[in-house]
């Protein structure tokens, strides 16, 4: 994808509230967008009916709680992973994101002012000390998809440049690194590539960028200096997964393991309310029951030969490289790291303390 | 508001136009009341100097003139659609109640009058909640004809037999043809599998109708038509009743799985009496833990 061009025609409303309407990131995305400036308004509700859709951007002042804990899934182990919301809500149209069920405002949100998440990991670093803190931004929103348009990841990366125990993770499914690419020094921070096989890819995550282009991506970010961090998540079983899965993971070869920060992984899992939410997928049609949180997995016995399976690819095309679930149940985790060769993660898991705000 | 009531023949009234013909509750009126003049007065609505259209009181009218009553006390109210049919409905005052007949009877007459700007406003007087009236009777009209046949007779509810609409008719018609054999719950369970079957899983009209024969034919069509929809864990759950049976029949121990066998742990239930009792359900358990292996295979 070429960037510039792609967001004059996929964005075609681009709205600021006053508070932001000066904000160097604002000015920039506005003239990125070959636009005079961003329409002001007072509030995003502001917006008009016929605009509050995706093919609009608002930019807003970063409000409440900048960083917090992701929230896992009940029963489930979680990583502990801290997370931020620059973007809020994407358009890359994967068939199973659980935000087509959860979220009530269609124009993409972005929270413009980096300066309370930059304090705010600060802080929680300063009260976890000798504990790796990681925090991510492609929580509910890709981290790079509007990155280049906005600029705001390059002011993490280098703010964070000086706290060695703060591993600044983005997660895309695009190929948009190059604007991060010339930053000198980009400390702990890990770009991070969700992955499918091709396959998947075409029919389930149609506007993402192709995954040549990813593994690209990851190439270049690897020799700027970046860790990489890949995500096989959601895992699904479908057609000939196991081959199309091995393929890709023997794509990776070529990435130099110590610069494979983590690899995680994910089976593909949805609440019944986006089951019913979205056109019938095919994939849906395989056997899902409802795990503890009252998500819909595939059966525990079944997930562990998934996770073995990729466990195992992983280890013969990569070696030793730390490997992790998402939100997997105790059961499934002992299951499939029992002899494994897999870097442990488990000093990762243990929760981090968050200070009130404020201290 | 005030009204006026004035007698007017039973026979002129009848004769008014039917758009507000909507109601058939079906209950009638108690004949020695009507004598007495114990009932309600007919609700007339005058637009302009048009004759007075009856809103509200057709059954009453019909009760009426079988009876042989020959006046009617009416009411009348100026006012436009809109108001004349918010009257009707506040009148007959069954919010929730109505059946499909009367339900596609108010959206016809909300189609005649054009009051579709209204339809949002005057939904919880017919469905007793807040919604749309006429996406409703869009969804009832794009069912199959024989899941309306079901949903108007109060034999399905309209959120589920929703999912019938991407059925193919010959489905929906062998399903219809089949629910009368199946209790309301089960009616739901049925068709949300064979929508499973028929869209997510995209398999041809033949197959599914022949699974749901021989779902039928098994006595219990949703357990049947599940263990066809989940065979792995049908197949589990076989497996869990035959370790069950062989090793705990009539011992007096219940074995427990986790739920959808997700999870570590198995438990076991049991009570005892006497001595003899506890030696033969430990004796129980000693079986299950020589065997325990076949157990955790199942997680």
């Amino acid at each position: 994808m070429s960037c510039f061009s792609y967001y004059r025609r996929r964005f075609l409303h681009f709205y600021a509230e006053h508070e932001v309407a000066e904000h160097p990131a604002v000015r920039r995305a506005a003239q990125r967008l070959a636009l005079r400036g961003a329409k002001l308004v007072t509030a995003r509700e502001q917006i008009p009916k016929a605009h509050r859709n995706d093919r609009t951007l608002v930019a807003v002042p970063t409000r409440g709680s900048p960083v917090g804990r992701c929230p896992g899934s009940r029963g489930h182990i979680c990583c502990n992973y801290l997370t931020a919301d620059l973007y809020a809500g994407c358009t890359l149209g994967c068939s199973y994101c659980i935000m087509q069920s959860y979220r009530n405002f269609a124009p993409l949100v972005v929270n413009i002012d980096t300066y309370p998440i930059i304090a705010a990991v600060r802080a929680i670093a300063r009260a976890n000390p000798g504990r790796r803190v990681r925090v991510g931004t492609g929580q509910i929103g890709d981290s790079l998809q509007l990155d280049p348009l906005f600029g705001l990841s390059r002011e993490l990366i280098e703010a964070f440049a000086d706290e060695p125990s703060v591993e600044l993770e983005l997660k895309t499914k695009t190929d948009f690194v190059d604007h991060v690419l010339d930053v000198s020094n980009v400390g702990n921070a890990i770009i991070a590539f969700s992955l499918n096989p091709p396959e998947l890819v075409a029919q389930e995550e149609p506007e993402t960028a192709p995954v040549a282009d990813r593994l690209a991506a990851a190439e270049r970010v690897a020799a700027a200096g970046y860790r990489v961090a890949f995500h096989f998540d959601p895992i699904i079983r479908v057609g000939e997964w196991q081959a199309w899965y091995r393929a890709l993971i023997e794509r990776l070869r070529t990435m130099p393991p110590l610069r494979i920060a983590w690899v995680s992984l994910g089976m593909v899992r949805f609440t019944p309310a986006l089951r019913d939410a979205v056109p019938p997928r095919r994939f849906m049609f395989d056997e899902f029951v409802p795990s503890r949180d009252g998500k819909l997995r595939y059966l525990q016995r079944e997930r562990v030969e998934i996770y073995r399976f990729m466990r195992g690819t992983l280890e013969q095309a990569l070696g030793r490289v730390p490997i992790y679930l998402c939100m997997e149940s105790p059961a499934v985790w002992r299951h499939v790291f029992a002899g494994a060769r897999s870097a442990p993660v488990g000093s990762l898991l243990a929760p981090l303390r968050l200070p009130q705000s404020g201290s | 508001m005030a009204f006026e009531t004035t007698s007017v023949p039973v026979a002129e009234l009848l004769c008014s136009p039917r758009s507000f013909d909507l109601f058939s509750s079906g209950v009638g009126y108690d004949e020695s009341l009507l004598y007495a003049r114990m009932h309600p007065p007919v609700a007339l609505w005058r637009e302009d100097v048009k004759e007075p259209t009856v809103v509200w009181g057709w059954e009453l009218l019909r009760s009426l003139k079988a009876a042989g009553i020959i006046a009617a006390p009416a009411a009348e109210v100026v006012t436009d659609a809109g108001g004349a049919l918010e009257l009707a409905l506040r009148v007959e005052s069954r919010a929730g109640q109505y059946g499909w007949g009367e339900i596609l009877a108010i959206g016809a007459c909300i189609r005649h009058y054009r009051l579709h700007e209204r339809a949002a406003e005057l939904t919880p007087l017919v469905l007793g909640r807040p919604g749309s009236l006429m996406q409703a009777i869009e969804r009832f009209e794009g069912l199959p004809e024989p899941l309306r046949v079901l949903v108007r007779a109060g034999t399905l509810d309209l959120k589920t037999a929703g999912r019938g609409a991407a059925l193919p008719t010959e489905v929906a018609a062998v399903f219809a043809e089949r629910a009368a054999d199946l209790t309301f719950s089960q009616r739901r369970m049925v068709l949300g599998l064979v929508y499973e079957f028929c869209v997510m899983g995209q398999r041809d009209a033949d197959e599914v109708i022949a699974m749901l024969n021989r779902a039928f034919e098994t006595g219990d069509p949703p357990a049947a038509l599940r263990a066809m929809r989940y065979p792995r864990l049908h197949e589990l759950e076989q497996r869990f009743r035959g370790f069950c049976r062989q090793h705990l029949y009539g011992t007096g121990v219940t074995l427990h799985a986790p739920p959808q066998f997700e999870g570590t742990a198995f438990w076991v239930q049991f009570q005892f009496e006497s001595k003899f009792q506890l030696a033969k359900r430990i004796a129980a358990l000693r079986a299950v833990e020589h065997n325990c292996d076949e157990l955790f295979q199942l997680l």
